[in-house]
């Protein structure tokens, strides 16, 4: 007896001996062997590209935050020196290679090139079946192409010449030389070209926020600006104005940053956020960052509101003209109604360190929501207001002052209530003149857009406008992490 | 990095009250300043609860059947089974001068079943009284199913309920993950008359960890041994054993996540598109298809010895180890994007080669003489640790509060970064070593003023930059040693033991808050003595409140590690036996001892220089993050034997 079950025991145990007892499949995780087959994966890797804008990393705060710190139009504030010291780097130009949040960007532009690129490799090697048809392949591909187009003008303009991944690259892989920064911009232009052809003008309303056709062109626009390329600014800017898209200015300025602008007619292309259910899908290590945190850094501190970060500066509120209405929707100054009473810079619960002025263009905040579930207004990265500014610089710079250049600039001007500039308010106008005063407007209108710092920088004018603050021709490039600069052994900036 | 008491009792600014008078916790608030904008060390020690279960069940069944007279089948069923929990609940506070922190919990629930097969025969036979042969072959599997489940709240009803019932929001996760691991494996052990040894072994062993391919791994060893005093030859009279040893072996390691080598989906990527979160998912773990087996490779060479009836014992080694295939959390380029959450993802990888040698000596005495006997141990231990290949890229973690590397030439985990040589004392010293400022060259910043640390160029290109680092120590010692003694007189025992390492660094994590000006936390006070007031008054501590980038990764933040400690020390006393017997008492002895009484270093500012190693990373050995340190304690005991 004793011997029958000792070998049934045999028996059984034995049973298992075979050598795929250690073949084991993750339970808890799909293997990307596993995905790319359906219509449904394909858009699921597609949205995971635009995800990483959401982040407090990125465009949910520490992106815009640099270039407005940079760009003269925000200091860092917050609670004081020690709380994110990086950001006074930048405040002075006295930027160090270690500095933690241009890390943070660079890391952060560059997960949204890998996302794109992991669409571009799988996307386009998926059969075409089912409801994966040859139109949606097209535009997923070409929403990627877009938007790994946006995140490389983001590195270029940071870091300079960048090496060109048009794939992901394997882990083991030769560490690939940095390209020259005209390399760069040729494979961002082409980029923003192809998406452009493959993009359509506008999507039925589940699809909204995804990349058009117009968004691709309007960044060709920008991008071309920044080049000083004008003729290529004014073909491009006009593709934006006649788009079948119908873009227009909103109603009012202040309408666009918060909920009421979500994807409204100024809307070209804007990261889009919905209200979270909880903050602990913004905080925790699976958060998903699907709500708008900058609006609650920014907040100024008064009554326990925001974190103070991102304050405007005096610079900024002394270049509004006088009787310009943006001025009241951009900054809260000491005596402005602010939630239930005024601004006071000097509440002692206000941060001592955040200036004089409190941010209000992004953080149109909803007070009864302050709790920390973050907001749903869309943040824009480019709009039609921008477009009309570019397509008025390019007139003027091409031909001159002239009816094409002041028209698109007035339109700008007459919602902000300020007069038009013309040959009665402005007699005798030179091309300087026209210049001068479009530099200006772009920052009144674009304030706290992040725009400020490459409109001046690559307009030439960086010693002018930033010379005082320390800035030096080339300061522009940020440092590389010095680890990347160890890992991969390419020269820093 | 400081969410632990120690840590925050070193940073915490002492103007703010523990507590204030009607008990609740200081805040900066309270003095009117905004420092920082966590609670202070009691917050941690008193308002924050965590609690861990553990119910585990272990069980071991085998059967034996001897199918000839020397020759047995056996068969070890063995299974382990662990339930793990916990509650963690942070409750809320508010106070003006920093933003509110709402009360949160976290409910964690594990378990782990891991049964392991073994399945040997085993042959064991000796011949004319002279060769000892024992054989053993086996075939092993162990398998291990592993699930989890967490959900944390926030906002809880009162910060006197921690049930998740009573949070306003939750969220939760779970895991389910497998592994197993099989091995065939044969043993000879051979001995002739019990002087000659000679034994070998080879294994192969499988893991699911690896990826198709790459499962399998090989490991031989060998050893032999000498007696040589029993030879007919030998015939020293105070040797009473001498034997030679010699082993070479492989052994293999696969102490890593579980699917390493495959690509895998993150799946919390949504993006709202028209109003509503859409899902989304990409691939976040960097596959590394090719990991296989780490080999671990020993030599050992030694001989033990003793001597004088055995009252002298030595034991010499020498071992020469070698990781080929290391694993390890490796480095990627941030550049090649893999990035979640905004933390850059990084491949176990199979890192390259490092080599551990050294020598190890244990030396015994003893003597006794009538009612006093005494014994000494005494041991040392040399280590050389060395990083032989990193195959062609270091493994580089380098981020504001660390800069480590896995670099050929290096020990493991060395520290990088710059080395301080001294304070600017004045502007001409700055002037001087500008090599270009009118055209905006400097040699450290623009704006280094007197007061700075001035860092040494190192490349010798005229300016201090990335390329400007170095290695600045690590945490692997260049010797350990101990010493122990235990000493019986009459009825009175005494016994201590010391241990002590020598010749590692140590990364003072915590001078990143508490010695960094720029940063509003408090700072230690020799260093604020210290700190640079003008013309020659300090040349190693910065001015208060400078910038120039005083506070990146240098050996400013470097400490010695080595110390040594009394780890134990203990005197008792016993009842004779006479009175023993009359009270009834087998045993009947009182002792006062003591651990951790004295401790001898140069570590100037953590509580406690035994920093360790971080378990879950090779790399992290001596980084002191502002640990808890070793408590010392006092016994006083009674031991009662009926």
């Amino acid at each position: 007896m004793k011997k029958y079950i000792f070998l049934s025991l045999f028996a059984v145990v034995t049973l298992l001996g075979c050598e795929d007892f250690i073949e084991l499949e993750p339970q808890d995780q799909l293997t990307s062997t596993a995905f790319y087959k359906t219509a449904a994966d394909a858009i699921s890797a597609t949205n995971a590209a635009y995800d990483g804008f959401q982040h407090l990393n990125y465009y949910g705060f520490n992106y815009p935050d640099i270039l407005n710190i940079a760009g003269g139009d925000a200091i860092k504030g917050g609670f004081g020196a020690g709380d994110r010291p990086a950001y006074l780097e930048l405040e002075t130009f006295n930027i160090t290679d270690n500095n933690l949040r241009i890390g943070e960007f660079y890391a952060m532009a560059w997960g949204g090139v890998n996302r794109a690129n992991q669409v571009l490799d799988n996307v386009s090697q998926m059969e075409i079946q089912d409801d994966f048809t040859e139109a949606l392949r097209t535009r997923l591909l070409g929403e990627a192409t877009f938007l790994r187009a946006l995140h490389y003008t983001n590195l270029v303009l940071g870091f300079g010449g960048m090496p060109i991944y048009a794939s992901v690259p394997a882990i083991d892989a030769e560490i690939v030389p940095r390209a020259s920064v005209e390399e760069n911009w040729a494979f961002i232009i082409q980029g923003f070209k192809d998406a452009a052809n493959m993009l359509p003008d506008s999507y039925d309303a589940a699809n909204t926020g995804r990349a058009t056709k117009g968004a691709a062109n309007a960044m060709l626009a920008r991008v071309h600006s920044l080049r000083g390329e004008w003729s290529q600014v004014n073909t491009y800017a006009d593709l934006v104005i006649n788009s079948p898209a119908g873009y227009d200015l909103a109603l009012t300025f202040a309408e666009n940053f918060d909920e009421r602008g979500n994807n409204n007619i100024e809307s070209i292309f804007e990261i889009q956020y919905t209200l979270s259910n909880t903050s602990l899908s913004i905080w925790s290590s699976a958060g998903d960052w699907n709500s708008n945190f900058i609006a609650k850094y920014a907040a100024p501190q008064v009554g326990n509101a925001g974190w103070a970060t991102m304050s405007p500066t005096q610079e900024l509120v002394d270049d509004f003209e006088a009787g310009d209405i943006r001025l009241a929707e951009t900054v809260y100054q000491p005596g402005d109604p602010y939630g239930d009473g005024t601004f006071d810079p000097y509440d002692g619960s206000h941060f001592e360190n955040a200036g004089l002025y409190g941010h209000k263009k992004l953080t149109g905040l909803d007070f009864a929501n302050s709790a920390g579930n973050g907001f749903n207004y869309n943040y824009k990265i480019i709009r039609f207001a921008d477009i009309l500014l570019l397509k008025a610089e390019a007139e003027n710079e091409l031909n001159g002052v002239s009816a094409n250049a002041l028209d698109p600039l007035n339109r700008i001007r007459v919602r902000a209530a300020l007069l038009p500039v013309n040959d009665t308010n402005n007699p005798g106008l030179s091309q300087t003149g026209l210049r001068d005063i479009i530099l200006g407007e772009r920052r009144s209108e674009l304030a706290m857009e992040g725009l400020r710092f490459y409109d001046v920088i690559y307009r030439g004018r960086g010693a002018e406008f930033f010379g005082s603050r320390g800035y030096q021709a080339g300061e522009e490039i940020f440092p590389i992490p010095p680890s990347e600069i160890a890992q991969t052994g390419w020269p820093q900036n | 990095m400081f969410g632990a008491a120690i840590g925050r009792a070193v940073i915490q600014p002492p103007v703010i009250p523990a507590r204030n008078a009607d008990g609740s916790i200081g805040q900066p608030g309270d003095v009117g300043t905004s420092f920082i904008r966590s609670g202070g060390p009691l917050y941690v020690t008193d308002e924050r609860f965590y609690e861990a279960e553990q119910f585990r069940f272990l069980g071991n069944i085998f059967a034996e059947y001897d199918i000839l007279e020397d020759l047995t089948y056996r068969l070890n069923l063995g299974g382990d089974y662990l339930a793990s929990g916990s509650n963690l609940f942070s409750p809320s506070f508010s106070g003006s001068g920093s933003p509110d922190i709402l009360s949160s919990g976290t409910r964690f629930d594990s378990k782990e079943w891991i049964w392991l097969a073994e399945h040997t025969l085993s042959y064991n036979k000796s011949f004319n009284d002279k060769h000892n042969l024992d054989v053993l072959v086996g075939f092993t599997q162990q398998k291990s199913s592993f699930s989890s489940q967490s959900t944390s709240g926030t906002n809880f009803v009162s910060d006197d309920l921690i049930a998740l019932s009573t949070a306003a929001e939750r969220i939760g996760t779970g895991n389910l993950v497998d592994w197993s691991l099989m091995s065939y494996l044969g043993r000879v052990n051979y001995n002739f008359k019990g002087k000659y040894f000679l034994s070998g072994s080879i294994r192969r062993d499988g893991s699911s960890k690896f990826g198709p391919g790459n499962k399998w791994g090989v490991f031989p060893a060998f050893s032999a041994g000498w007696q040589i005093a029993d030879e007919e030859f030998f015939n020293v009279d105070f040797i009473d054993e001498l034997k030679l040893r010699a082993s070479w072996g492989q052994l293999g390691n696969q102490e890593i996540g579980n699917f390493n080598y495959l690509s895998l989906l993150f799946p919390n990527a949504g993006y709202g598109f028209g109003g509503n979160v859409n899902t989304g998912n990409f691939s976040a773990q960097p596959a590394n298809a090719n990991i296989t087996w780490e080999t671990a490779e020993q030599t050992d060479i030694g001989f033990d010895l003793s001597l004088l009836n055995k009252k002298v014992t030595l034991s010499v080694d020498y071992f020469n180890k070698q990781q080929v295939d290391i694993l390890l959390p490796g480095s990627l380029p941030l550049a090649y994007g893999f990035i979640v959450n905004g933390s850059p993802q990084f491949p176990t990888v199979n890192a390259g080669v490092v080599r551990n040698k050294g020598l190890e000596f244990d030396l015994g005495i003893k003597g006794f003489k009538e009612d006093f006997s005494w014994s000494v141990n005494a041991n040392l231990a040399t280590l050389n640790n060395n990083v032989e290949s990193d195959n062609g890229s270091p493994i580089i973690v380098d981020g504001e509060s660390l800069s480590i590397r896995f670099q050929e030439g290096l020990p493991i985990g060395t520290f990088y970064g710059y080395k301080v040589d001294g304070v600017f004392q004045n502007q001409t010293e700055i002037d001087a070593l500008n090599p270009d400022a009118a055209n905006g060259v400097y040699y450290q910043a623009s704006n280094t003023s007197p007061g700075d640390f001035k860092f040494k160029d190192l490349n010798g290109d005229g300016i201090v930059d990335s390329e400007d680092q170095t290695e600045l120590g690590s945490g692997v010692p260049d010797f350990t040693y101990g010493l122990s003694a235990n000493i019986n007189y009459k009825n009175f025992d005494f016994s201590m033991s010391w241990q002590g390492v020598q010749g590692n660094e140590i990364f003072a994590n915590i001078l990143q808050q508490a010695g960094d000006f720029t940063k509003p936390d408090n700072k230690f006070t020799t260093l604020y003595e210290n700190a640079w007031r003008g013309e020659g008054t300090s040349n190693t501590v910065p001015a208060i409140g400078s910038g120039n980038g005083n506070y990146r990764n240098s050996d400013y933040y470097i400490q010695d590690g080595s110390f040594l400690r009394l780890r134990s020390l203990q005197i008792g006393y016993s009842l004779p036996n006479d009175l023993l017997e009359t009270i009834k008492l087998s045993n009947f002895r009182i002792y006062v001892g003591g651990q951790n009484l004295l401790t001898f270093d140069n570590y100037e500012y953590g509580l406690d220089p035994e920093v360790g190693a971080n378990a879950g990373n090779t790399l992290e050995n001596g980084i002191d993050r502002g640990r808890y340190p070793i408590p010392r304690t006092i016994s006083l005991g009674v031991n009662v034997g009926f």
